[in-house]
């Protein structure tokens, strides 16, 4: 009988087009979404690439549905092999901006709920003695911007906690990788992008630093870098590399970037790379003869 | 002492200065001419701060702040901006550590480590900013950890949290810059200090033989304890470093407390692909998890 895996967030961008990409290679995907109102666009997918997948609903941050779905999948294949932590969700704004329930929501789904979906995979995991768990980061959760705070604190503490559960659960067999995407187009940054609800207050300080830094995001997107392809490719190495990686990095710019900032020495990265965005936003801002930032 | 002539002793707040680090903190601050408030959740807990403080011969202002609290973080910033020039600098050391396994962990306990480590900081951090905005100066100093950099067994809710506080203090440290505010992340390595003593909690479930941890915690806190008893950094350097981050004319991202430290985090940046991963998961390995606890 083929591996079963678990994704969560299933319903659109990456963890559709990972939940498609498994399915065609031979795993029993169980594609999980937050609303079953998805599942016809996941089956309607699934159907056009002629594959077979299992739409389940499951929403990270509602222990009862995590519950429910765990156990269905238990009861169908005796385990879970895989369990992929796709479910994320972004909120762009300057710190100032955020309010605390924002930043909390950002930690309900990408910290906690990860976690609860994990705790509630894991005793079903550690008995096979094999499996995998794999936690979509981001270049986010190893080098933060501005405007992002909320998203790449949860990120980075994805990353830590990954770190340590790896040590923690390799003795049952069990690994855990990271998987760090660079910009992908997706929805999360397109209809789904979330902004703070200050941050769109042109009275606010950083407003106009804000519109300007929005803009940049717009460009490197527009780019596609990398597509939900490479970053499912890289979900099905870490299931199935003998000794899988702890860390992925997706994407040939993501890859540059994060090893620049670690072997340029000392802080000359942060000092010319995050100067660097803080100079084109402050001056973008400034030729745009928007409001500038004030001392409010 | 200082590197700018200064006409008004400028303000310093301090958050968890009960014991540990951040006693140590504001006593060392206070020294070195600071307008100290050193703040702490209870109260009743301030007589080792002021009994040091009196022996020192320095003055601080110790006053009630839980980072938990939106209310006492309000009252308290008030006051300090009343009495003072208004805050210059801000340390968000309070912390606290709920260790074991992760399937050991309850999510509340989880959650507790997240209330203070991270929305705590944020909070406070959130209620100071304006005022530093205004004044077009000011200094945020984070208190992470190794922890923040390299994540280690039995402590999946400390690793994390103090991830999260590398990625905010990243982040927040690009967008305060043009206003003149300084972001400083502090990590320093083991400290023989009240966060393995009376602070260090231990989860709940940890303590149960039935839990499959259960023997693997055990060899866990030993190990713990050892390297408590031989620290690779003390209060007082932490302390020192505080400062420096608060006075250098361009302070760093991130001060690494402690050679030990220093070392350990030079080698996991430089060494090639993830070979410090390996060799770190295999001596903690070796030495936790392979003492095979029942025969």
């Amino acid at each position: 009988m083929s591996d079963s895996v678990l994704i969560t967030g299933a319903g659109t961008g990456l963890g559709l087009a990972t939940a498609l990409y498994l399915a065609r290679q031979g795993f029993k995907v169980y594609a999980s979404v937050q609303h079953l109102g998805q599942q016809e666009e996941v089956d309607a997918a699934a159907a056009e690439r002629g594959v077979s997948l299992r739409v389940l609903q499951l929403d990270v941050t509602d222990q009862a549905s995590i519950e429910a779905t765990v156990d269905t999948i238990v009861a169908e294949c005796g385990g879970i092999y895989g369990l992929v932590n796709n479910a994320g969700i972004d909120l762009r704004g300057f710190f100032e901006d955020l309010s605390e329930e924002e930043i909390r929501r950002v930690f309900d789904v990408n910290v906690f709920g990860t976690m609860a979906v994990t705790r509630a995979a894991l005793p079903h995991m550690r008995p096979t003695r094999r499996g995998r768990i794999v936690i979509i980061s981001s270049v986010a959760g190893r080098i933060a911007v501005m405007a992002s705070s909320a998203y790449s604190s949860s990120k980075f503490a994805l990353e830590g906690f990954s770190e340590s559960l790896a040590q923690e659960v390799m003795p049952f067999g069990l690994y855990v990788s990271l998987i760090e995407p660079g910009f992908v187009m997706t929805p999360i940054f397109s209809i789904n992008r979330r902004r703070a609800k200050m941050a769109m207050d042109p009275d606010r300080p950083y407003y106009a630093w804000f519109v300007q830094h929005e803009k940049m995001i717009d460009d490197l997107v527009q780019k596609r870098w990398i597509t939900p392809r490479d970053v499912a490719q890289a979900v099905h190495r870490a299931l199935t590399a003998k000794r899988p990686r702890l860390r992925y990095v997706v994407g040939t710019r993501a890859k540059l970037v994060i090893s620049l900032r670690r072997h340029i020495p000392g802080e000359l990265f942060e000092r010319i790379f995050f100067a660097e965005v803080a100079r084109r936003v402050t001056s973008g801002a400034r030729e745009q003869g928007s409001k500038g930032a004030s001392d409010q | 002492m200082t590197t700018r002539p200064m006409t008004t002793r400028p303000t310093v707040l301090i958050t968890g200065t009960s014991s540990g680090l951040g006693l140590e903190i504001a006593l060392y601050l206070a020294q070195c001419g600071f307008e100290v408030y050193a703040t702490m959740r209870d109260l009743s807990r301030r007589g080792p701060l002021e009994r040091e403080a009196a022996r020192r011969n320095v003055r601080l202002q110790v006053l009630q702040l839980d980072v938990t609290d939106q209310a006492s973080i309000q009252a308290t910033v008030t006051t300090v901006i009343e009495q003072s020039s208004g805050i210059y600098g801000l340390i968000n050391n309070a912390g606290i550590n709920v260790s074991g396994y992760f399937e050991d962990l309850s999510e509340e306990e989880m959650r507790q480590v997240f209330e203070v480590n991270i929305f705590g900081t944020m909070a406070v951090t959130r209620a100071v900013l304006p005022y530093m905005r205004a004044a077009r100066r000011g200094r945020i100093v984070i208190m992470s950890s190794i922890g923040g950099k390299i994540a280690w067994l039995g402590a999946t809710a400390y690793c994390a949290s103090k991830f999260a506080l590398e990625g905010f203090g990243e982040s927040l440290a690009q967008e305060v810059m043009p206003f003149g505010v300084y972001v400083s992340l502090l990590e320093p390595g083991v400290v023989k200090t009240e966060l393995f003593g009376r602070n260090h909690r231990v989860a709940a479930r940890a303590l149960d033989s039935q839990s499959p941890y259960h023997e693997w915690s055990q060899q866990l806190q030993g190990l713990m304890d050892q390297l408590a008893r031989t620290p690779a950094t003390t209060a007082e350097e932490v302390a020192k470093t505080v400062y420096r981050a608060l006075t250098d004319k361009r302070p760093r991202w991130r001060y690494v407390v402690g050679r030990r430290t220093k070392l350990l985090i030079t080698l996991r940046r430089h060494l090639p692909g993830e070979l410090f991963e390996r060799i770190w998961t295999r001596e903690a390995l070796r030495r936790v998890t392979e003492p095979k606890p029942s025969p």
